[in-house]
This record gives structure tokens, sequence and C-alpha cells, in this order.
């Protein structure tokens, strides 16, 4: 089998409450995502999608995924896509890093090998260890009514789960955290995400301060480092995310003690070869994951609930429901959300059929001659 | 997708002829024959998978034939009925009935392997993000035996084609110190040697025979393997000398190489794939080497066709560069299967056919000594 054609295609995904705001001031209005279609001399055709969350969040920019496509795209045409370790070779040996990018063709080779082998992609990383993904709801930093209002819409939905981004503003964060945690109901949990926009001392008060509310803290402070001090000064959970970018770091984390739980984002760490890798180390160590992804669509959803399925269910934290915050569809069967929870369709591969109108044409469009 | 149900486990055991070659022998009981289990998974849809694991006796590692046949009896009721297809499942309805003994479970892990294969035309190599190359380099052990009998045997396996080299040791470490001169100074360009004490040495032993060697007047360049009987005890010799250390009968899980690599203990890791639990942990196990640098020798303790096969494909699914080889199978084995890797000019060649690639010898198994309806 090899690789006759890559099509890449543009779509931006608007969030659906206008404006998304991280801590730092980092505000973005919309997602521009990178959709790839790999064809095939034998008729199999392959989806990925990268999706950065905006340009400052990581290392990765949406016009630097084409850009990296363009870079790898010759090397490409030609290959056998139904071999992704080998795919991913040839990727490292012409360009280095550039993960998010890789991330995208990575998925499409396992949407043709899963197709090739008649399965869903589940039952390539291990079956079906975990039926109903849970998912995680978020919550902005609002107080009072607004809170309660989007507590009773999450509990409608039977999602016991909630994701909730400090503001970076060490009281605000203090006075949102303990009033949330009054307001929680047996079996449910608070995963309380600084996304790095804390320094140690900053960490160390909130945690300190809230110390009476079941909580995992995600990403206190921006480096493996700072989180470290955090971790090893406060006791208190910590699920690493932006500095956990490859396995050796995540090794590292958890032979030093640092590393609780893993949000495990699929596009960071370079694609759904290497998540799965991370996932079995984790799942075979007892580190509990997260899985989500930087950002993207219904494919990228795919992705993450077939890996969440193949994890075992005591090492499943929860997954993200991208539809939350970006709904747009792109794909004509999206996963949806029923009673806070996710399951795949049983259909070979992602299981996704794109919607070729939202697509559109491709911003370009590599070809063997 | 159908379920694809297990409804029948048969075993078969098998008398593999062996041959004796490191110090973990002197002066223990020699035996003549090894006694290898071999397991047909048969599921509702027809299609059949084939697993095999062969313990070194019953005192190489906590291993012994007797424990795999007592393991499969106690999982069989609890593994009849499950859908071999999710092979995770099938690790985790296994965990739930038997505890630890993952080399019982490893036979059944690798028929689960062989039958998706089978079932979606699909090598195993395949299913596991693809192969890297069809044709894979084997190493050849040296025994351990005089120094001139061991150079001998050096050069008789270069001539059959060999690269990599693994050169048995592990008695009195000054006697052991003139085998390995003896045969690096016969040592070839592009040749790669592994010198295996196999936890024959104490740990001054160990530092002893490593100061010698690296007091040669020649530049040796080797890669010493499992000195010592405990993982500490090799930690400590792998601070103190500058050979790469690669370790084998000490990581037993994946705890075992996380904590290794930690210590930054090792350079190198055996991958026996029933040792380390299947196709599916010895994966996990491969992964983890991948991406930290550390080289693999992926194989198994001993076996036949069916064992040759399994590691043959995780091997030919792993980049060429972080493999320092994988067993020969040198002793005359009985084929129980067709199509297994064919070993030539030292290389394991590989077929296309799906799963392990090979078709069981059902004549050969004879009757199964024991079937789980």
């Amino acid at each position: 089998m090899k690789i006759t054609r890559i099509a890449v295609f543009q779509v931006n995904l608007p969030f659906d409450k206008g404006v998304y705001k991280l801590s730092g001031g980092r505000t973005w209005k919309e997602m521009d995502s990178t959709i790839v279609r790999l064809d095939t001399d034998g008729g199999l055709t392959g989806w990925g999608e990268t999706c950065p969350f905006g340009p400052n969040y990581l290392e990765a920019f949406a016009l630097g995924a084409r850009a990296g496509i363009t870079e790898l795209a010759p090397s490409l045409l030609g290959l056998d896509p139904s071999r992704p370790g080998v795919v991913l070779s040839v990727m490292d040996h012409n360009l280095l890093g550039h993960q998010y990018v890789k991330h995208a063709i990575d998925m499409a080779c396992w949407d043709i090998l899963g197709k090739h082998a008649g399965l869903p992609l589940y039952k390539l990383f291990g079956g079906m260890l975990t039926e109903s993904v849970p998912v995680a709801g978020g919550i902005p930093i609002e107080h009072g009514e607004a809170m309660d209002v989007r507590l009773a819409e999450l509990r409608r939905c039977q999602c016991s789960q909630f994701s909730c981004k400090a503001s970076g503003d060490v009281e605000r964060d203090i006075a949102y955290i303990d009033e949330l945690g009054h307001k929680l109901q047996p079996g449910e949990s608070i995963k309380f995400d600084a996304n790095g926009g804390w320094r140690v001392d900053e960490a160390l008060r909130v945690m300190r301060a809230t110390s009476s509310v079941d909580i995992y803290f995600e990403q206190p402070c921006a480096s493996f480092e700072e989180c470290k001090i955090v971790r090893h000064s406060c006791g208190r959970p910590i699920v690493l995310d932006e500095c956990a970018l490859d396995m050796p770091e995540i090794l590292k984390a958890r032979n030093e003690g640092v590393c609780d739980a893993i949000n495990l984002k699929v596009a960071r760490v370079g694609g759904l070869t290497h998540a799965l890798e991370i996932r079995n180390l984790c799942a075979s160590l007892g580190i509990p994951v997260h899985i989500q992804c930087s950002g993207g669509s219904n494919i990228t959803q795919a992705a993450i609930v077939h890996l969440a399925h193949s994890t075992p269910a005591n090492r499943l934290l929860w997954i993200w429901d991208i539809g939350d915050l970006a709904s747009f569809p792109t794909v004509h069967n999206p996963i949806l959300q029923q009673e806070g929870r996710m399951c795949a369709h049983d259909i070979p591969g992602l299981g996704v059929e794109p919607m070729l109108e939202v697509l559109g044409t491709p911003v370009s469009d590599y070809q063997i001659n | 997708m159908t379920t694809v149900k297990i409804k029948n486990i048969s075993v078969y055991q098998l008398k593999v002829p062996f041959r004796p070659l490191g110090s973990l022998w002197v002066g223990r009981h020699k035996p003549a024959f090894l006694d290898s289990t071999v397991v047909l998974l048969t599921t509702d849809s027809g299609v059949t998978g084939v697993g095999e694991t062969c313990p070194i006796g019953s005192v190489y590692l906590p291993a012994f034939a007797l424990g795999v046949r007592a393991a499969i009896e106690q999982m069989a009721p609890a593994l009849v009925g499950e859908d071999a297809t999710h092979i995770g499942r099938v690790a985790q309805v296994m965990d739930g009935v038997l505890f630890g003994h993952d080399y019982a479970k490893a036979a059944i892990d690798i028929a689960c392997w062989d039958l998706l294969g089978k079932l979606t035309g699909l090598t195993i190599s395949a299913l596991m993000g693809g192969r890297h190359q069809s044709a894979i380099p084997a190493y050849a052990s040296i025994p351990l035996d005089t120094p001139q009998e061991m150079v001998a045997s050096l050069r008789e396996k270069r001539v059959e084609g060999f690269r990599y080299f693994q050169v048995k040791v592990g008695d009195d470490p000054m006697e052991d110190v003139d085998r390995v001169k003896a045969v690096l100074a016969s040592g070839g360009k592009n040749e790669v040697y592994m010198v295996d004490a196999n936890r024959g040495w104490s740990r001054p032993d160990a530092l002893r025979a490593v100061a010698a060697l690296n007091q040669a007047p020649d530049s040796v360049d080797y890669y010493l393997e499992q000195p010592c009987a405990s993982y500490e005890d090799c930690r400590m010799v792998r601070s103190k000398c500058p050979q790469p250390m690669i370790l084998d009968e000490v990581i037993d899980t994946v705890g075992d190489l996380a904590r290794a690599i930690r210590d930054k203990a090792l350079d190198g890791l055996v991958i026996k794939i029933t040792h380390a639990g299947g196709l599916t942990k010895a994966r996990v196990m491969r992964d983890i080497c991948l991406r930290h640098g550390i080289k693999m020798r992926i194989e198994d303790t001993a076996g036949t066709d069916i064992t040759r096969a399994a590691q043959a494909q995780l091997a030919a699914a792993t980049p060429a560069g972080s493999l320092l080889g994988s067993y020969a199978f040198l002793h005359k084995l009985p084929p129980t299967a067709h199509g297994a890797p064919t070993l030539t000019e030292g290389m394991l060649h590989l077929n296309e056919s799906p799963g392990l690639g090979i078709t069981p010898d059902l004549e050969l198994l004879g009757e199964p000594i024991a079937n789980y309806d």
C-alpha cells in the first residue's frame, strides 16, 4: 500500500461562547484546524487532524502545522501508511521535533491501518477495557448563581467530573475553589488547571488555603522543576500536562515523585503512536491518565475516545469533549456525549465520515506524479 | 464487529533438545531436554491461535514447565467464553483469577495476537504499527569452555554469517578474563560482543574481571551482560565500569525497567517475550527502550518455531538500529510449525503470512495433554 496523495484542509472552529480565556491573559475566539486526508493506491483513505490551541499555548501553531506538512510531504508520498511506526521514523528522520505536525499524519496512518485490518482503533490499542468513557465538564471562573447554573447544567448531563481553569490571580482562585468545593456532592471531583500560570509561591498559597477541598491540581507552574518543588512541599496530587512532553519526561516525573496523573494530549506527545506508548507505560506503572488533545474537532475526538476505550478503567480519569467548547461539526457521525459518557462507533479505523462541504477545497494538495 | 469467543483451549507438551551454554549450569544438573508447553486457542469463529512458553529448566528464572500447565488449568475456566480479540481484557481476566505467573500467561497472550492476526489477515508486526524489516540479525552464543574451544566456536559461527556474539562467562573471574581476551583478540570488524555472566559473578568478581579486561593492551569493545545475581550489584558494577551494561534476568516488569532507567543502570535490555509476560508486555518494554535510547535483544528463554516466530514478529516491528540481535535457536529443534522464520547468514527471515506467520504441525504436537471447553 502506498500514499498517493495528501490533501490538506483548513477549518476554523469558533468557540461557542465567543471568547476562550486561559491564565496569563491568553484569549482566543476560534481554533484553526488542519485536517489531512491520505489517499492510497489501494483505495483506502485515512483522516487526521491537528489543531493547536492558539499559537501562544504550546510551541505549536496552525501555520506551522501546514508548513510542516509541506516540508514532510515529499518524503511521505510513496510510503506504506498502514505502518504508522515506520512512517513516524521517516518523519523523525526528515523533520526534528514539531510533534503536533506529525500527529496529524500519524492519526491518518492509524485510521488506514484500522480500516485495513477491519478493526476499530480501540481493538488495535488493546481492546475494550472501558466501555463508556467518562467526560469532564468545564466550569468557567464564575461565582454565585452563574456557578450554580453551570453545575446544574452539568449534573443534568450526569457529569460528575469538573474541569476548572485558574485565573492566575491567587486570591480569586482561592475564593473560587473554596466556593466550588463547598458545592460538590458525593461522587463529584474537581481538576483545577492553572496551565502553568502560577509561580511556586502562588501555587503553594492556593494549595494550602484550599486544603479541605478534594482536588487535582493540573500543571500549577510552567516548568517541571517548579512543579516538583510544589509537589514535594504540598503533598497534593498533581496532574502534569504542558511539561509532560514525551515518555522520558513522564518517566522522570514519575521517578521523582512528581506525577500523580498525566494529562495525555495526543498532539503534544506527537500522535497516537506515542500516546499509546505513554498510555501503556502509565497503565503499567499505575499512573492514571486524562486523555485529551490541544484542540480539534470531531476527528480528534474520535482518536481520543478510541484510546480511552482501550485504557483500563482504573487508569482512566476522564476525557474532554471538545464539543463543550467548540461544537462546530466536521464529520457526519460525531461521537456525542450521552449522560456524561462517550462511546466510539464500532466501525473500522477512527470511524469518522468527514463533511466534505465543510472542509471545502484543499489548501494544499500533494500527489505522486 | 462480531465477537470471537474462545471455545476450546488445547495444551500440548513437547520435549525440546537442550544444550546448556552458560555458567548457570556449573555444578548443576544439566537437563538434556526442556519441557515446552504449546497452547492452541479455538474460537467460535473457527479461527485459531497458537502460543508457546518454554522455561529453561526450573532454576534459570522463577518459571517451570509444570507451573505453566498448572497455571493454564487454573485460568482456563475463566478464559473460555472470552472474546480473544480484546487482548487487554484477556489479560485482565487472567490477572483476575491468578496473581503473577506472567510466563504462563504469555502463552495465552501470544495465541491471542496470533488469532487477531489470522482474523485480520495481518502479521503481528503489522498490528503493532508495522514492520521495519523482514530480516533481523541473530546472535550466536559462544558456550563457556576453554579459551581455545571458545575461539574455535566463534570462528565457526562467523563462517555461518553471524555478526553478533554472546560470550558466556560467569565462572572463575580470572579464567573468564582469559576466555574473553582470547575471543576478543580474534574479533573482527563490525562485530558486536556481549560478555554474559548470567549472574555468575559476585560483585568483586565482576569488578576484578572488568578491571583486568580493560588493562589489556589492545583496546577491547564489548557490552557487559548481567554480571551479578542482584539488580543492586549490577547497578553498582555499571557505576564503576566504562562498559555499556545489558540487563536480563533482573528486569521482570515495566516497574523494574523504570527503576533501572532512573538509576542509569542499563544501556541494553534483553526482552524475553515469555519472561516479560507475552507480546503485549514485551511491546511496552520495547517502546520504553526505544524512547530512551536503550538497545534491545528481543528473544525468549527457549522454545520451538512458535517462540521463534513470536520474538521475530516483535523484533521486525522494531527499528533495526535499536536491536542487538535475536536468539538464533541453534539447538536442533523439532519443527513444530510450518512457516517459521528461517536462519540464513546470521539473519532470521520472516514471511508475510498473518499472525505469527506459522501453521502448527498438529501431527508433531500429538495428542493434547489437557483440553478445556
